[in-house]
């Protein structure tokens, strides 16, 4: 028997590896890139081309849709691993699931989340975003992410092995994100009324949710996918 | 074909413990599955000793992938325990190599063995080139794992075996899909491993000459 | 071997005693449930117009109390759960399986009876009140837990998997409460919630509280009978497995 100590930090780098590269290798990128940019294809069709209108609706438009991908995003998280014994193979790592949850999840960050963040100003410029408006959208689209992706891997990780996992992963996690999106747009639309000012109490709140889903969210993730377990 | 330098090597441990008499033992003692509602059985009983291999037969349903998961606590187990040694989290103490294998498409069989020991922490790291020898996977080394044969795909599955040395070995019909050298190289693994002192439990509808105790699970 | 599964299977007690008090209270509780309401119909129906509202105040008798329900049905599917959870009995799951479409329908009834009652007043029947949008939110909290139910197969997996989504929510609530009534200020500034309840005297006050008792009466009565539901339901499936 092993009674040597294991090192749990070189352990999760290279999980972190692995799924960054799968994720990369998956080709999971590019469908979530185009959703957003046909989302943002369409609200000129739906609202009319004004660019006034456009650029007054904006900002609260890219929180959407930035939502609305991690949600479309999630749907293979652990799908994947649940399918292919991944799933089996991480619960016998020397490791505890929490913490293979947080590698992966961090992995999807990376490789999915943080190339969509960037695409965010040229999705902007598309719907004739007020240039002063594009570091603010950012700031608050930064600060509320890991809450959307915590959050949101949890009902990927209830949703795990069910029929249409998708759409109950959405019903699932869509009154997890109220919160995020009322302290994300609500403190974005202040700091957008008063420039120059970001909104110290709303940011806050975002950064605390953001906070919190790190500590608690991974937890119940794992205790989701135990429960999934067949 | 394989390195048996490794298991004398790597598994010192194991053989330390079974020549200083605190030998290894894994014990079930009245274990029960329940799937659903159906029992699926009851009151089991068995222990595999160091350098022991424990052949699982039964019938479709009987229980017999239930009861490795159950070994290495992916299952729980509706009555009764398992312990090795006293030790009841048998997780970190097992490999288990079950239908599905695990493995990702994307990844080429050298990633797949790189990843896979440093995921399991193995101290002696063996080459991946040397463990692809041994599996025979030296020519498909860099190509994906999605292109590889079912027989291929199932010799790199069993290189996780080989990833970092522990005791348990659970292998659920291992010898699906392969031809007469990889049931061979199965054969050669399990007799390596039990020969240092580890102990296989395998679920298998064939024969299996090598295994020394053998269990039945009538549905 | 029907014996020896009652013993093993984890989600599966046989609830003998649950059983035998739930035959007696039942009726009882039913019949208390129904008595209850009628007599605070009876109390609603005296009480005097309102000089704003007219007649439609009295909508405000069922609203209020069904969003009551809605809340508090939330919290007995958590403490079902979390109870199930810790004390390792099935009749938590069941439990909190049973209230979820109750709280379900007294969630949906809040919300109806508040468009009921905003169309007069607001001239549009949904308005983006703070109030209505976090039961809205709950009534999708629900109906998550439910498809949750719904979804798995198994007992024991979707049993496990709803009361993770059960605690998950109930931390959720209050959150959802305290954001949306943020955002409601950021939308509306310095108006009055137009939604607040008229001043409560004792006229509405009395027949109010008898409506709150008669709703949570109700939930009782039609909770308990769906438990002895799924009880049987569940004995059932375990006699036709084994044989």
């Amino acid at each position: 028997m092993t009674g040597r100590p294991i090192a749990m930090w070189p352990i999760l780098r290279a999980l972190f590896a692995r799924e960054l590269r799968l994720v990369l290798r998956g080709g999971h990128l590019l469908p979530v890139l185009a959703f957003v940019f046909i989302c943002v294809m369409l609200m000129p069709f739906g609202l009319g081309p004004e660019l006034s209108l456009l650029q007054r609706l904006a900002p609260g438009l890219l929180w959407v849709i930035m939502l609305m991908a991690v949600l479309l995003s999630l749907d293979r998280m652990f799908q994947a691993d649940f399918e292919d014994g991944g799933l089996d193979q991480l619960l016998l790592l020397p490791i505890a699931l929490e913490g293979a949850v947080i590698a992966k999840i961090c992995a999807h960050f990376v490789g999915i989340l943080l190339p969509v963040l960037a695409a965010i100003p040229l999705a902007g410029l598309l719907l004739n975003i007020h240039p002063d408006a594009v570091l603010p959208v950012l700031a608050t689209l930064l600060a509320g992410a890991p809450a959307l992706v915590m959050l949101g891997a949890i009902g990927a990780a209830l949703a795990v092995g069910v029929r249409r996992a998708g759409l109950l992963t959405v019903l699932i996690v869509t009154p997890l994100y109220v919160p995020v999106l009322v302290f994300g747009a609500g403190g974005l639309a202040r700091a957008l009324a008063a420039p120059g000012m970001l909104d110290v109490g709303a940011l806050g709140v975002l950064g605390l949710i953001s906070m919190a889903s790190l500590f608690l969210a991974p937890p119940a993730i794992a205790a989701a996918l135990r429960a999934g377990l067949r | 074909m394989v390195n048996t330098e490794y298991f004398s090597g790597a598994y010192a441990d194991f053989s330390r413990a079974a020549m200083s008499g605190d030998a290894l033992c894994l014990r079930a003692d009245n274990l029960a599955c329940v799937r659903g509602l159906r029992v699926v059985f009851a009151d089991l009983n068995f222990a595999v000793a160091a350098g022991g291999i424990l052949h699982v037969s039964g019938a479709n349903g009987a229980g017999k992938t239930s009861l490795l998961r159950m070994i290495c606590g992916l299952l729980a187990p509706a009555a009764g325990h398992i312990s090795l040694s006293g030790n009841t989290a048998l997780a970190r103490q097992s490999h288990y190599l079950g239908h599905a294998d695990g493995l990702k498409n994307t990844l080429t069989p050298r990633e797949t063995m790189i990843y896979e020991s440093r995921l399991m922490a193995a101290h002696e790291a063996c080459a991946p080139e040397d463990l692809l020898a041994h599996i025979g996977l030296a020519k498909q080394a860099d190509q994906r794992v999605g292109t590889l044969s079912a027989g291929q795909r199932r010799r790199l599955a069993l290189s996780r075996l080989l990833a970092a040395p522990r005791p348990i070995w659970l292998m659920d019909e291992p010898y699906t899909a392969l031809d007469t050298a990889g049931r061979d190289l199965v054969d050669t693994l399990m007799r390596c491993h039990a020969e240092a002192g580890g102990m296989v439990v395998l679920a298998a509808h064939e024969a299996v000459p090598l295994a020394d105790a053998q269990l039945v699970l009538d549905a | 071997m029907l014996e020896r599964l009652e013993n093993l299977s984890a989600l599966y007690a046989n609830p003998r005693r649950f059983m035998n008090l739930a035959a007696r209270v039942h009726t009882p509780l039913w019949l208390v449930a129904v008595g209850v309401l009628a007599f605070g119909l009876f109390m609603v129906s005296g009480v005097p117009d309102d000089y704003q509202q007219g007649a439609t105040v009295r909508i405000m008798f069922v609203h209020v109390p069904a969003a009551w329900m809605a809340l508090f049905a939330y919290s007995f599917i958590f403490f079902a759960s979390l109870l199930a959870a810790v004390l390792r009995h099935p009749l938590g799951y069941l439990a909190a399986r049973a209230a979820a479409p109750v709280g379900a329908v007294f969630t949906l009834v809040a919300l109806v009876t508040g468009a009921l009652w905003g169309q007069p007043m607001w001239g549009t029947w949904w308005v983006w009140d703070a109030r209505l949008t976090s039961v809205l939110v709950l009534l999708f909290i629900y109906l998550g837990y439910i498809a949750l139910w719904e979804a798995i197969d198994d007992y024991g997996r979707a049993a496990r998997a709803t009361s993770i989504l059960a605690f998950v929510g109930f931390v959720n609530v209050p959150i959802v409460k305290f954001s949306v009534d943020w955002w409601n200020t950021l939308h509306q500034p310095a108006s009055v919630s137009r939604f607040a309840r008229p001043a409560l005297h004792a006229d509405f006050l009395y027949p109010l509280l008898v409506m709150g008792v008669a709703f949570l009466l109700l939930f009782l009565a039609i909770t308990l009978t769906r438990l002895q539901m799924e009880v049987l339901r569940q004995r059932l499936r375990v006699r036709q497995s084994a044989g």
